[in-house]
């Protein structure tokens, strides 16, 4: 099967840090979910964001749904793969939970009631529905982190990264946030999943790929 | 250069004159006028002009953008271009804008110029103006702030980009809501820094000894009263010249 990203021979340094990922190699699919897990500093984030096409790598290339990456642009990307920054206050933007999801909609062009509608169904799949005319800015982290994840889901991608889920979620978050990493893999959606909790991936990911000072010492099962 | 060797307070004058000369003066050609000025001082304080405009481009486009959408909307008499008898562009809306992209572009130098000092003297150089230290504190924090926001802003426009959004293909009545999106953030944050910073501040009972113990002395030189008071005084006459004309 081909594979739906697959990084050959990736290197990328920060300009004025020591630190740098060096021939990296992956392939990722869609409908698997992949653990990327790796120390606090050890490249987990770099890698996400040089997949994302927010970092542009030094050497080697990327071939996302059979395109070479360097003809497609960021909010080409966007669609293509769903991000989720570690840090969710970086992706709310609008004044209400709704516009949250629509708002990108509508400027691509979307007409309003499909957009709503859309928006609607995802709301109630991540249970914000209540909150909808709420300000993103001030929901708690693990509703922040769901609405992200829904405004993502919105541009209908075909793999998801997903930059430390876990963090700020109670135990039945943490659990819902497992059947919706399933489900999602059922219905054709790939998932990588980073984090420094090497125990949430092993219990919850097929295929653990391990970085160490920006290396690949681990990928298999 | 000599920018090491500057005493912050002196840049503070100056940086206070530069700002307070834009935001007062409204003839077209002095504001241009200071935004030059600016410009010059900050070269003279070793900033790098052409690294500057590389980290500032998106900024600097932005504001450009800005300054064009205000021009854009603004009513007056002189049309300069119209589109089927529906004027477009006019004298007064183009004035406007070249005002409030110097006028932002000054406000980007001062912080500009103000971070080649390090914080920690422009702190103790504002306490030995006797300004009180938890206002210095908060006055040399916040420009330490600057590229922090640029930063944020740049998250911004990545975030926006990777929610399938092309800055080049917004249609023309989303062009505000993406501005304000891509502020909002900025905002946002920068209060909620100022709220903790209080917060950390309080909790550190910062103030309840009436005299700290100073490591570094600022003493002003020569040179830096020349600036000072060359400063404030041409400040004044060109504001000054500025409304008689
Ligand atoms: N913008 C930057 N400029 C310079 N160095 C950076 C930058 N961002 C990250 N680094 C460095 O690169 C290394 C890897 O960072 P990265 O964020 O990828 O780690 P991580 O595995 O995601 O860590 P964590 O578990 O803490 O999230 C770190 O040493 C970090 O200090
Ligand atoms: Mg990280």
């Amino acid at each position: 099967m081909e594979s739906y990203i697959k990084l050959t021979g990736i290197s990328y340094g920060y300009p004025r840090s020591r630190f740098a990922l060096r021939d990296i190699n992956l392939s990722l699919n869609r409908g698997e979910i992949v653990g990327i897990a790796g120390e606090n500093g050890s490249g987990k984030t770099t890698l996400g964001k040089i997949i994302m096409g927010i970092l542009m790598p030094d050497s080697g290339n990327i071939v996302i749904d059979g395109v070479d990456g360097k003809n497609l642009k960021l909010c080409e990307r966007g669609s293509k793969i769903g991000y989720a920054f570690q840090n969710p206050d970086r992706q709310l933007f609008a004044a209400n939970v709704q516009d949250e999801i629509i708002f990108p909609l509508e400027i691509k062009g979307m007409d309003k009631t499909t957009a709503l509608v859309r928006a609607a169904a995802l709301l109630e799949r991540f249970e914000l529905s209540h909150l909808k005319e709420r300000v993103p800015m001030r929901l708690s982290r693990g509703e922040k982190q769901r609405l992200v994840l829904a405004a993502t889901l919105a541009q209908e991608p075909g793999f998801l990264i997903l930059d430390e889920p876990a963090t700020g979620l109670d135990r039945d978050r943490k659990k819902a946030l497992y059947q919706l990493m399933e489900e999602l893999a059922r219905e054709g959606i790939g998932l990588a999943v980073i984090s420094h909790d090497l125990q949430f991936i092993k219990d919850h990911t097929n295929r653990i790929i391990r970085l160490k000072d920006g290396k690949v010492v681990d990928d298999g099962c | 250069m000599m920018a090491a060797k500057i005493d912050p307070r002196t840049k503070i004058v100056l940086v206070l004159s530069l700002t307070s000369m834009v935001l007062v003066v409204e003839n077209l050609a002095f504001v241009v006028g200071i935004g030059i000025i600016s410009i010059v001082c900050a070269l003279l304080m070793g900033v790098e002009l052409l690294a500057l405009v590389r980290r500032y481009r998106r900024i600097l486009i932005l504001l450009l953008t800005l300054s064009i959408v205000q021009s854009v909307f603004t009513p007056g008499t002189k049309v300069l271009f119209e589109v089927f008898g529906i004027p477009l562009l006019t004298e007064k809306g183009l004035e406007m804008g070249i005002k409030t992209f110097v006028r932002m572009l000054v406000i980007l130098t001062s912080g500009v110029i103000m971070s080649t000092s390090n914080y920690r003297e422009t702190i103790q150089g504002l306490i030995q103006w006797k300004v009180p230290y938890k206002i210095a504190f908060m006055t040399a924090l916040s420009l330490r702030f600057i590229p922090i926001f640029t930063e944020e802003f740049q998250d911004s426009m990545v975030a926006l980009q990777l929610k399938g959004i092309d800055f080049r293909k917004i249609p023309f009545g989303k062009k505000t809501q993406i501005y304000v999106y891509l502020i909002t953030p900025i905002i946002l944050s920068s209060l909620k820094h100022a709220e903790e910073i209080a917060i950390t501040m309080e909790s550190r009972a910062f103030g309840a000894y009436q005299n700290r113990v100073e490591y570094l002395v600022l003493r002003l030189k020569g040179y830096d009263y020349a600036v000072m008071i060359t400063a404030v005084f041409l400040s004044i006459g060109y504001v000054w010249v500025a409304m008689m004309v």
